[in-house]
């Protein structure tokens, strides 16, 4: 019997012994939560995929170093911030080197090559219309922190605690940073809620 | 009806931030992220890469072995520093017991040379001492 009631603290400590499947298990069940934040992070649909892959891969690396007694998405979500931090200083120090970058690129390319079959239906987009596009708008406006303690709070329904640890900061300024998020998201988005547009989304 | 109120309003932002469209993840995504933790695998079990990823070399930390390097060369430093003034004090200690064989009732004239001779980097010459004896 399990002594731990994280399932996922369970998968990592079994990715720790080297076990493979549980790993991949890992990535496909976070797959799609991490790169909703890196990606609405960094705003660059590519790079975000990077990262989003560098981010399992950091887990796999440092699998050695984690302590079960930490929540594994708190463990997650910390290292994503990180990279996407990372990205954001890199992008800042080389905005002016970009002539070499696909040759870079080209060379960290996989020995195999695995199909993207991701479909893009003109119907999805059309129904998300222009709403969505101003509440990513007004996302994308946010302060770092602010978006990210927003993201997780709403979209991964982490704790305030849970917040706090990732974004290394107290728990009262993880309170204060989502306020300030919200308050700033109502009124960038006040014509809409007000108008009840929001409705189309559903 | 219209949302003026500020729950409402609250009420319907957190719908809408838990109805946004997840952002498209690539289909072969877990395949590419399991190749490249086999390609690094290999790597990892290097003992040099294996050491570079002790917890002194991780961010936060980088300044402690650098530390470490310039105080292991001070101390050295000093050590040696003092390892040659103890040596070249124990030397000098030698010579004046040895002269001071040959004549226990040194004058100031006596040692007029004394420190010139020293210089010559010459141990003394034990035949002579024993024949002036």
């Amino acid at each position: 019997m399990s002594l731990n009631p994280d399932p996922d603290a369970e998968l990592m400590l079994r990715v720790k012994r080297g076990d493979g499947e549980a790993f991949a298990a890992l990535v496909e069940k976070y797959k799609q939560p991490v790169m909703n934040l890196v990606a609405r992070t960094l705003r660059d649909p590519d790079e975000a995929e990077d990262v989003a892959q560098n981010v399992f891969i950091q887990v796999h690396k440092s699998a050695a170093r984690y302590q079960a007694s930490a929540k594994f998405t708190t463990w997650l979500f910390t290292i994503a911030r990180n990279l996407c931090l990372n990205e954001i200083r890199r992008r800042v120090r080389h905005r002016t080197e970009s002539l070499d970058a696909p040759m870079a690129a080209a060379e960290d390319q996989p020995t195999r090559q695995f199909e993207d079959i991701r479909n893009f239906t003109p119907d999805t987009t059309a129904l998300q219309g222009e709403l969505v596009q101003k509440i990513e708008a007004a996302l994308a406006s946010l302060p770092e922190n602010q978006r990210t303690a927003i993201l997780l709070f709403q979209r991964q329904e982490l704790s305030y605690e849970e917040i706090a640890q990732v974004l290394d900061c107290s728990l009262s300024a993880t309170k204060s940073l989502i306020h300030r998020g919200r308050e700033t998201l109502k009124e960038k988005l006040k014509p809409y809620l007000e108008t009840g547009e929001w409705k189309d989304l559903a | 009806m219209k949302p003026n109120s500020d729950s409402q309003q609250d009420a319907r932002l957190d719908t809408l931030l838990r109805r946004l469209p997840d952002m498209p993840v690539a289909s072969n995504f877990t395949a590419r992220v399991l190749q490249s933790v086999e390609r690094e695998a290999p790597a990892a079990s290097d003992p040099l890469l294996k050491l570079a990823d002790l917890w002194i070399f991780r961010p936060g930390w980088r300044w402690l072995p650098y530390s470490a390097v310039v105080a292991t060369a001070l101390l050295m430093g000093v050590y040696s520093y003092r390892f040659h003034t103890q040596a070249a004090r124990a030397a000098l200690a030698q010579n004046m017991a040895a002269i001071a064989k040959v004549s226990p009732q040194l004058t100031a004239a006596d040692l007029q040379d004394f420190n010139v001779i020293c210089r010559l980097g010459q141990a003394p010459d034990k035949d002579l001492l024993a024949l002036m004896q």
